[in-house]
């Protein structure tokens, strides 16, 4: 293990992820979460190594990617760690330490896209992104889009806020904000 | 008096007394089914049948409701009343071939199949239900219809409010017919023994505990028929020692005591918020206090360490920290449940032979032979996870899961989340203070930490005193401790006790506080500031008093004062500024006098 | 009574959702009032790439509703409810990030006070209602149908203070008022269907949804009752390949719609995709 302080400390300021030093290693949080045996490492695991400043191993992890959100773990930790905050902001220390992005990126990457343009989701634009990365993924989906176009629920034509202009400014606030902080 | 022949023996009875009261007061034998002592009799089952001889005649009567005569003559035991109450036993059978009274009763009798033909039903039609229920007050039940649709029932057949479900009527009926949620418009609210915890029933008057002190029965006001409708009142009738008393109340006494030992103990913690575990859903899931009742002798079960359904376990888990260590809950260590779960393991690796399994976060052995014995029990095979049980759940996910709870929980050491079922689940129930303790710690003028557990006098130097003299503290009510602990602080704090009163007197400060009575105007706020509680208020002069046994002279209250009323001894107000002034006005010089090193 | 209306993306897709929605409260007169210009919240793809962004959404929805006058947001997703939940709870205790989300949303003359209480359709019905007033509009008996809870994950987490995190018990009640048999001892209550995984990671989400039917389905439930359209989605389509007998998972604005006697039209039990057969 290579132990990388810089890094750590980012998570510890800017993402406050410094309340992991209160981690009892108790196995809660890995015992709660439904897809812990997919895991690399099982959120404790990850804590203990990330505390370690062991943050390659921990960033390289598909266990925050496999993260469902559903904040089982953080109900229950007995030291109230918010766990599940925590796999968010390891997801976004990945992404800018430019580690090889997971199909789960992809994913959100394909929900956000028409979001920004639109402002509002359909299954279908989402799915569309998906698709063009992981073709073999989205086939496994095709048996349902199709009984779904079947029933009529998927809707093709991208469904717009009513004052795009004004989302959109704002979104791009938002952007520049971010990258002044 | 009244004279007759019982067997062969001349005996006396009472006017009005029947046969079958003489007959028992004399140990004689005879079966009854429909009797009870505190009911009118009714003569409905027959078996209590005897040969009389009277007036020249032989007749068959149901001693339960023959009133005696002078000279009548009673045999209880001849041929023919035994051929008699066997054809009634054979009907009984017929009629309710299932239930396990009349079974042993025709065992008894050497019949083994009725010659009538079988009916399925489980009721004798003694009854005593609705005698019992007309005693209540009630009446809520009565035997109805003609023939073969004779029954018991309600008016019209359907649940009444005239029913209070105090469930009398269950408990006396011989065959288990009665369910009360059938009569009841009412829920049906069994009375759980708060000494099995919940784990059996008691009824209205009870032993609290085998062990009591005093013991002595008492009585639940708010079961008992008698105090709340004024009915009943059989346990008085029962009472040989004459003991029942209705007008009992509690009582409060004063005792004046030279020194005060708090020893309030804790209470459990109750699992219920924790909805992962189960506890109160699945009812293999127990409290570790439930469990020390399974596995005791008096217990529920004699003892026998078995599941609600009668099964013999084959695997138990023991979830360590259950409401201990979690800042949702209780944040500290309850320091012996690690030693306590570990006992279970062994008692029920003994008793079953199951394989056991502790889920814990650390295993905490500090005392003597403690960590030996965790040795042992690995040595015996208990299964150690190393991990906080996220769940107990019935979901089945591979066969083996049918029927069974399974304990998912991370194995942390082995990095694998495990699922492992069980045939029970005890909750190693941390400690918290009994409730009431912060009403006992105002009273005695000490002070609880943020846990709410007492605080001692220093936690090294002090562990048994607290800042008000005369007040010790033993056992749990200071912090989680266990039984060597407990019984060692205890005997301290005896000491302690008996010290200050061997001595005889008592050694008080000698800057103590003075309250001058002309300047006082009563306000009281003296008496808030003392954390000693050595200030009181004498209502008849409306001004505060101190007890110089008591104050520490701190001088929170001289302090405090608005009107200058308080002064403390020997460092009253005037002497402390002369001293200022003193210091302040100094001629030069004055710090090699007062052994300063002066520059 | 008024509430402003948050429906969310996938409401408008998911099988008869809007239509009992809105049949719903038309007869039980809950006037649900679309927030004008809502967009998505994000949910948890903005909370995994975005920081600022991610709570700049749920914002704008909750500022459009403080401009347009209401005071409580009312949603039918959990993930929505969830969303909205957080940020309302970190925006107030967060000065410095208000401030910043405010600065964004000055952009569009919007402003976020937080002054408004976040909910869902479900809780509404059961904590707003009087219960005997909605017994009242009852037209079917529903005491015959053994009714499978399931809240999914998202719904009481994680700030429990609608109900138990772990073991809710507000839609159990629910399902009684309208008539029907909750099924008592349902442990998958909350178990999670695996959420957006299901697209990426079948596979490994298959065996989540296996515990939710099956559970349901060995206790003697006759349906599964959800309040969030993902959680639908997943345990209705997953179904096909788990070797378990199928079991219809429909909205509890389908439930109620069927009590209050509502025609096929306004409940389009159609849209399901496993059929709902059950003869009611
Ligand atoms: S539940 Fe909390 S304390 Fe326990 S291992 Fe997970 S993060 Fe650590
Ligand atoms: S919130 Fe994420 S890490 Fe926590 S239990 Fe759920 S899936 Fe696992
Ligand atoms: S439970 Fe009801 S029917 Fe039975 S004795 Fe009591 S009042 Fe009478
Ligand atoms: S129900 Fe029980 S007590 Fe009542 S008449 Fe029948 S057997 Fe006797
Ligand atoms: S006991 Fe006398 S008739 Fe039943």
């Amino acid at each position: 293990m290579t132990a990388d302080p810089v890094l750590r400390d980012r998570f510890f300021k800017k993402y406050h992820g410094a309340e992991i030093q209160n981690c009892i290693q108790c196995g809660t949080c890995s015992g709660s979460c439904p897809l812990a045996e997919h895991m690399d490492f099982g959120p404790r695991q990850l804590f203990a190594m990330v505390r370690e400043g062991d943050m390659s191993a921990a960033l390289h992890a598909n266990t925050m990617w496999l993260c469902v959100s559903c904040y089982h773990c953080m109900v229950k930790c007995p030291r109230g760690i918010s766990i599940t905050d925590h796999m968010y902001s390891l997801k976004k220390m990945a992404v800018e330490e430019g580690v090889k992005a997971p199909k789960m990126l992809h994913l959100y990457l394909s929900f956000n896209a028409p979001v920004e343009k639109h402002g509002r989701l359909t299954d279908v634009a989402a799915m569309a992104g998906f698709g063009l990365r992981h073709p073999l993924a989205a086939l496994g989906n095709m048996g349902l889009g199709m009984k779904l176009a079947a029933k009529n629920r998927l809707e093709f034509k991208p469904r717009t806020v009513s004052n795009i202009a004004g989302f959109k400014k704002v979104m791009e606030k938002a952007k520049e904000l971010e990258r002044l902080s | 008096m009244i004279t007759f022949t019982l067997n062969g023996k001349e005996v006396q009875g009472k006017k009005g007394q029947y046969i079958l009261q003489v007959a028992q007061e004399h140990g004689v034998e005879i079966p009854t089914l429909c009797y009870h002592k505190a009911l009118e009799p009714a003569g409905m089952c027959r078996l209590c049948m005897v040969e009389m001889h009277y007036g020249g005649r032989v007749r068959y009567v149901t001693s339960c409701n023959y009133v005696i005569r002078d000279g009548m003559e009673i045999k209880t035991d001849t041929e023919e009343v035994h051929h008699i109450r066997k054809v009634i036993v054979e009907m009984m059978l017929a009629r309710c071939p299932e239930v396990p009274v009349v079974k042993k009763l025709a065992q008894q009798y050497g019949i083994k199949e009725p010659r009538f033909k079988t009916e399925d039903d489980d009721c004798l039609l003694c009854g005593l239900c609705t005698r019992i229920c007309e005693k209540m007050g009630r009446g809520a039940i009565s035997l109805t219809g003609r023939g073969l649709e004779f029954k018991v029932d309600t008016p019209f057949h359907a649940q009444t409010d005239v029913c209070m479900a105090c469930g009398a009527c269950e408990s006396i009926c011989p065959t288990g017919h009665i369910d009360i949620r059938n009569i009841t418009k009412y829920e049906p609210r069994p009375l759980l023994s708060e000494w099995d915890v919940g784990l059996a029933t008691r009824s209205a008057v009870y032993l609290p505990f085998p062990q009591a002190v005093p013991l002595a029965a008492v009585i639940d006001p708010e079961a008992c028929v008698h105090l709340r409708t004024g009915n009943c009142g059989v346990c008085k009738e029962f009472c040989e020692a004459g003991a029942i008393d209705f007008n009992q109340k509690d009582e409060i006494v004063e005792i004046n005591a030279g020194s005060i030992i708090v020893a309030t103990g804790f209470e459990p913690f109750d699992p219920t918020p924790l909805t992962q575990y189960g506890f109160g859903r699945y009812p293999e899931v127990y409290t570790s206090i439930q469990f020390e009742r399974i596995n005791n002798a008096t217990g529920p079960t004699a003892g026998e360490i078995v599941t609600k359904d009668g099964r013999k376990p084959e695997a138990v888990a023991i979830i360590h920290c259950v409401g201990s260590r979690d800042q949702n809950h209780m944040k500290y260590c309850s320091r012996i449940c690690c030693m306590y779960s570990m006992k279970f393991a062994h008692l029920v690796r003994e008793k079953t032979g199951a394989e056991v399994y502790e889920f814990y976060i650390d295993i905490r052995s500090p005392g003597k032979g403690y960590e030996e014995f965790y040795n042992r029990l690995q040595e015996e095979g208990t299964h150690f996870i190393r991990g906080k049980v996220s769940q107990v759940t019935d979901i089945v996910d591979s066969p083996e899961d049918e029927g069974k709870l399974v304990v998912v929980a991370e194995d942390t050491l082995a990095r694998t989340v495990r699922r492992i079922p069980v045939d029970m689940v005890i909750l190693s129930v941390g400690l918290k203070p009994a409730a009431g303790i912060e009403e006992i710690a105002r009273m005695v003028g000490i002070s609880l930490d943020s846990d709410g557990w007492i605080n001692e006098l220093h936690p090294k130097l002090g562990p048994l005193a607290t800042p008000s003299d005369g007040i010790f503290i033993a056992g749990c009510c200071q912090g989680p401790k266990d039984i060597p602990d407990s019984v060692a602080q205890g005997q301290g704090a005896a000491g302690e006790a008996l010290s200050l009163i061997s001595r005889g007197k008592l050694e008080i400060e000698a800057a103590v506080s003075v309250i001058d009575p002309e300047r006082c105007m009563g306000c009281r706020q003296c008496e808030m500031v003392c954390v000693y509680g050595a200030i009181s208020y004498n209502a008849s002069l409306s001004v505060c008093e101190v007890n110089t046994a008591i104050c520490k002279g701190c001088g929170n209250c001289a302090a405090t004062c608005p009107n200058k009323a308080i002064e403390l001894r020997h460092f009253n107000n005037d002497e402390l500024l002369a001293e200022v002034e003193g210091l302040m006005f100094a001629p030069v010089g004055i710090e090699e006098h007062l052994g300063g090193t002066a520059m | 009574m008024k509430y402003g209306f948050f429906p969310g993306c996938s409401y408008k897709g998911a099988a008869g959702y809007k239509e009992s929605t809105e049949a719903v409260c038309r007869s039980l007169g809950i006037a649900l009032m679309e927030i004008e210009g809502w967009n998505c919240c994000g949910a948890t793809s903005y909370w995994s790439t975005q920081d600022l962004k991610a709570y700049v959404l749920p914002a704008r929805i909750m500022a459009l509703a403080e401009k347009q006058g209401f005071t409580e947001i009312v949603n039918v997703c959990n993930a929505c409810y969830s969303t909205l939940r957080k940020a309302h709870e970190k925006l107030a205790g967060d000065n410095d990030l208000r401030q910043k989300v405010n600065l964004a949303l000055a952009e569009e003359g919007l402003a976020y006070s937080g002054n408004l209480k976040i909910r869902h359709l479900m809780e509404v019905i059961v904590n707003d209602l009087n219960a005997d007033d909605v017994k009242k509009n009852i037209k079917k008996d529903l005491s015959g149908l053994v009714v499978a809870p399931y809240y999914g994950c998202q719904l009481n987490r994680p700030w429990a203070d609608m109900d138990d995190a772990y073991y809710p018990v507000l839609m159990d009640r629910l399902i009684e008022i309208v008539g029907a048999k909750p099924l008592k001892n349902y442990s998958a209550k909350t178990e999670c269907c695996g959420a957006a995984q299901m697209v990426a990671h079948k596979d490994f989400c298959i065996p989540l949804t296996n515990r939710i039917v099956k559970d349901a389905v060995s206790k003697g439930a006759q349906t599964i009752c959800t309040l969030c359209p993902l959680c639908q989605l997943n345990v209705d389509s997953s179904q096909q390949g788990l070797g378990l007998p199928k079991i219809p998972v429909i909205f509890f604005t389908q439930l109620m719609g069927l009590a209050l006697g509502l025609a096929e039209k306004d409940l389009m039990l159609n849209k399901l995709l496993t059929p709902f057969k059950i003869a009611v």
